[in-house]
């Protein structure tokens, strides 16, 4: 059995955004719930949550907040430290099954009810999409404890979340954003972080990271990509990566061989 | 000066061989005789490269033209014995009521040594070339180039084979010390015959016959002016200025029951399955170059790097300099180095190999590991397990390393076309066996299909498809209308993967009722005696000179002034179209439109007056390993269609 979080209908959500972006943390520290009045639970599917988890949660929250300075202190350059403590966090405590981790409204109650403080000191001037869980990508717990279910381990006991701080947020952004296809496969996303190159030599991570998720989209369409298992991953998005990686080192200093690089405007 | 004539070989009180005993040394070879020609004589030229030039390699059939018939007739049946077993008096002479046309099948080389040396096989072997003596004198004389293909010269043989005549004309140029020096002889391997002399004695002659300047038990090749002038006569080619090298002539060539037509294709086939390594254009000024003739008619030679089933070799070869992904194979016991090995994979769609290539036994998809040693000529072509997949085809290239060379030459039998262990003993047997148990097992490594273990539903997969199917609830769009009145469409293909099965076909674009039924939906302005264009059947591959292409077959619909666009994309995981490839890539293309015999270049078809029922054909270049989506737009209002791209 799962556990099952209040849900803050979008009109509430909204209403409740209003109310708090414009404070600061410190303010907000007193302006904390447990519970909302327009409030409501899925009717089956686990237990509902109690007031005290509820509260053991934000205990773990803030404290890892304080420790990066929360209240007054803003976040600064531990971001990514931060929240890769978060996804961990998160995920290990929340004891959310991932049916329940994609209805968006668990995600608006969590961040605007439970954590308004923490949510506006993680993002200063808090944009909406960060809170609302209009796209639980941007939101910021949500897509913290999908990162986490994404690259976590079973098969590692020891440090489950062992991959979590491959990628920085802009990059895993490239993943999620083709979630409706090869985004959606942790095997995939986990083969993809093992081989991914610890020391990018130049700059153009991103692109690189970009290139090799296109190429993938190329072969999923026609491999099934969720359908194989990490062991006959790895090798395949391995020479995805080697040949990205040739690709942009020898774009830089040779031309393409003629006849690879016919492209367009290449006619009979 | 005595007119050139033909001497016959007497046997000698001490014995010789008999041509039929030459002609049998050569066996019966595994791979048909046009086949052995071209690796026989290409080996021959290939050893007598000058270096620092490409050697040039001519296959020409033709006819003797009626110009120079009657010199052929005149000067080559001179002192010609007449006998049934001399058969060339026959052939040019003609049967009663039959045209005497006279085929021929020349080998020429240029950027070569030509035949120098000694012209008589009696004096001693010294530091000089003998290349002569060896080709139109000697039989089985031991190599003397070195790293050379050829171990026996038994190779030669096969020119008077082929030839119904036995006969063969070779003209030659090489480089003396007195400047480039011509040669021109005849050369007739026919069969033993007894023959009554002047005097009505019979005596038995060995069937070897030569016509030149004879000597009192030899004869000397034609030279100088009297060479370039009887050439000239015969109609041979002459050579340029400062050129040297080699034309042999074979006379009325035997290819069984084939025509000319297929002969030359099969002859252009043969060189590039059994030369490529040492065509590859990267080689430079160290490389064959090779041309095929059949009357005059050029006949294209299959380029290795572009040639379907063969450039999986030749990516294979590449990787052996590459290092990457090679293998070196090693003999454990005497411990010894053999040579390196390369594989590669790639995905083909089915087809059928041309017939030089099945009959070095490549009858589908390649699963073959090419053998090579020092000279880089294809000894044979390895069978390895059948791979899972009929499109899947792997090739793998074998080179001996250099110092091994002896070893694996000595292996070859006179046909070079196979290592066998059996005819060697000790170590050199050893190190050929473990060869190919070396190559096994790096194939069955290689080989072997994936292993998917299943380890049971788990949660987490479904559960993220939950996750998905919300978010995709929630996304909003305009859809993937267009303003366009798009007659959908064509499936798709890629080489990844394809057939009726495909995914790419099943849920593509492709749309309701496939392709037939939304022929003539009327755009939003379509005025009547519009035409439109209705896809016909599924789209096919082709192979080109640019690669593989693939190939839409379509039909007008209506008549009138007719402007269709051709579109490609690449469909990826989630189905939908790439927008944005990665850097670099290889992008599908247009290649253009034929119209029953016309063709047009570019993805938009202009017809002023396109009639119903008009076949058309889209031609499309795919990329490999993804799929492929072809779609046809009708344009209805010129500009404001948005043809403008």
């Amino acid at each position: 059995m799962s556990t099952l979080y209040p849900r803050l209908p979008a009109s509430a959500a909204n209403e409740r955004y209003a109310e708090i972006k414009d404070r600061s943390p410190a303010e907000l520290v007193k302006d904390t719930d447990s519970t909302h009045l327009a409030q409501y639970f899925a009717p089956t599917g686990g237990t509902r949550v109690t007031a005290e988890r509820l509260a053991r949660l934000r205990e773990l929250i803030v404290d890892l907040a304080e420790k990066k300075g929360f209240p007054h202190e803003p976040l600064g350059r531990s971001v990514h430290e931060f929240d890769t403590a978060l996804a961990r966090t998160l995920h290990t405590d929340m004891d959310l099954v991932p049916a329940e981790a994609s209805v968006r409204p668990i995600w608006a109650f969590l961040a605007l009810v439970l954590l308004p403080d923490v949510s506006v000191w993680r993002f200063p001037r808090l944009p909406g999409d960060r809170v609302l869980a209009t796209d639980i990508t941007r939101h910021v717990f949500g897509r913290l404890w999908w990162r986490a279910e994404l690259l976590h381990e079973e098969t590692r006991p020891d440090d489950p979340y062992h991959l979590l701080d491959v990628f920085p947020e802009r990059n895993f952004d490239q993943i999620l954003a083709r979630r409706r296809s090869i985004g959606g496969s942790p095997e995939l996303i986990r083969a993809l972080a093992k081989e991914w190159p610890k020391n990018w030599p130049d700059t153009g991570e991103t692109e690189a990271l970009q290139d090799v998720l296109k190429y993938l989209m190329r072969r999923g369409a026609f491999q099934d990509l969720f359908g194989m298992p990490e062991s006959l991953l790895r090798p395949e998005v391995s020479r995805t990566i080697l040949e990205v990686r040739h690709g942009r080192t020898r774009d830089g200093s040779t031309p393409m061989p003629e006849g690879e690089r016919v492209g367009r405007h290449a006619r009979l | 000066m005595t007119r050139p004539r033909w001497y016959s070989q007497p046997f000698p009180p001490a014995g010789s061989i008999s041509a039929e005993g030459i002609k049998r040394t050569l066996g019966k070879p595994p791979i048909p005789w046009p086949a052995i020609l071209v690796r026989e004589s290409a080996q021959n030229s290939w050893d007598a490269r000058v270096g620092g030039q490409p050697v040039s390699f001519t296959l020409a059939l033709s006819v003797v033209p009626p110009q120079n018939a009657n010199a052929w007739r005149t000067l080559l049946l001179e002192g010609a014995p007449h006998d049934a077993r001399f058969p060339l008096r026959q052939i040019l002479r003609g049967r009663e009521g039959h045209s005497t046309y006279v085929r021929t099948l020349t080998i020429s080389d240029r950027g070569t040594k030509g035949l120098g040396g000694p012209t008589r096989a009696d004096t001693a072997r010294g530091d000089e070339p003998r290349d002569w003596v060896s080709f139109v004198l000697n039989v089985g004389d031991p190599p003397d180039t070195k790293h050379g293909g050829g171990t026996y010269g038994y190779g030669k043989g096969i020119l008077y084979q082929m030839s119904r005549a036995g006969t063969i004309v070779v003209h030659s140029r090489t480089m003396t010390a007195e400047g480039p020096e011509g040669r021109l002889i005849g050369i007739c391997l026919g069969e033993s015959m007894e023959l009554a002399d002047s005097q009505g004695e019979k005596k038995p002659f060995t069937g070897r016959h030569w016509w030149g300047r004879v000597e009192s038990e030899h004869v000397e090749p034609l030279t100088g002016e009297e060479a370039t002038a009887t050439a000239d006569a015969l109609g041979l080619r002459p050579f340029a200025e400062g050129e040297t090298g080699t034309d042999v002539v074979i006379i009325e060539p035997d290819f069984g029951d084939e025509s000319d037509e297929d002969t030359a294709q099969y002859l252009a086939d043969a060189v590039a399955w059994n030369l490529w390594p040492i065509m590859l254009e990267k080689r430079g000024p160290e490389r064959l170059v090779p041309q095929v003739w059949n009357r005059g008619l050029r006949v294209p030679v299959p380029v290795p790097e572009k040639t379907r089933g063969l450039r999986t070799f030749v990516a294979a070869y590449r990787r052996l300099e590459s290092d990457e992904g090679v293998h070196t194979l090693m003999c454990g016991n005497p411990k010894k180095a053999l040579g390196r090995m390369a594989l590669e994979r790639q995905l083909i769609p089915p087809y059928e190999p041309p017939a030089a290539a099945q009959d070095l036994g490549i009858t589908a998809a390649p699963h073959h590991v090419c053998l090579l040693r020092t000279p880089e000529l294809v000894v044979k072509y390895h069978a390895g397990p059948e791979p899972i997949s009929a499109n899947l085809a792997y090739a793998g290239v074998f080179r001996a390393f250099d110092e091994m060379d002896r070893t694996y030459a000595a292996a070859e039998p006179p046909t070079h076309d196979d290592w066998v262990f059996a005819q060697l003993e000790g170590a050199e047997r050893t190190y050929i066996r473990t060869t190919f148990v070396r190559i096994k097992e790096r194939l069955a490594e290689f080989a072997k299909p994936a292993e998917v273990k299943v380890e049971g539903a788990r949660a987490p997969l479904g559960a993220v498809s939950n996750f998905l199917g919300s978010l995709v609830a929630a996304a909003t769009g305009s859809g993937a209308a267009t303003a366009l009145p798009t007659l959908p469409t064509a499936g798709s293909g890629g080489v990844g993967g394809n057939g009726p099965s495909d995914e790419g076909f099943d849920n593509g674009v492709a749309g309701d009722g496939g392709s037939s039924s939304t022929s003539d939906r009327p755009g939003p302005g379509a005025r009547g005696g519009r035409a439109s264009v209705r896809l016909d059947g599924e789209p096919y591959f082709e192979n080109s000179e640019i690669g593989l292409l693939l190939v839409q077959d379509a039909v007008v619909v209506g008549s009138g002034r007719l402007v269709a666009r051709g579109e490609v994309s690449i469909t990826v995981a989630d189905g939908s179209r790439e927008l944005d490839p990665p850097e670099g890539s290889a992008q599908p293309m247009v290649v253009g439109w034929r119209t029953g015999p016309d063709e047009q270049e570019g993805d938009q078809l202009t017809l002023d007056d396109a009639t119903a029922g008009q076949r058309l054909a889209l031609v499309v270049r795919p990329v490999a390993e993804t799929i492929t989506q072809i779609s046809v737009v009708t344009v209805r209002n010129g500009g404001t269609a948005g043809n403008g791209r």
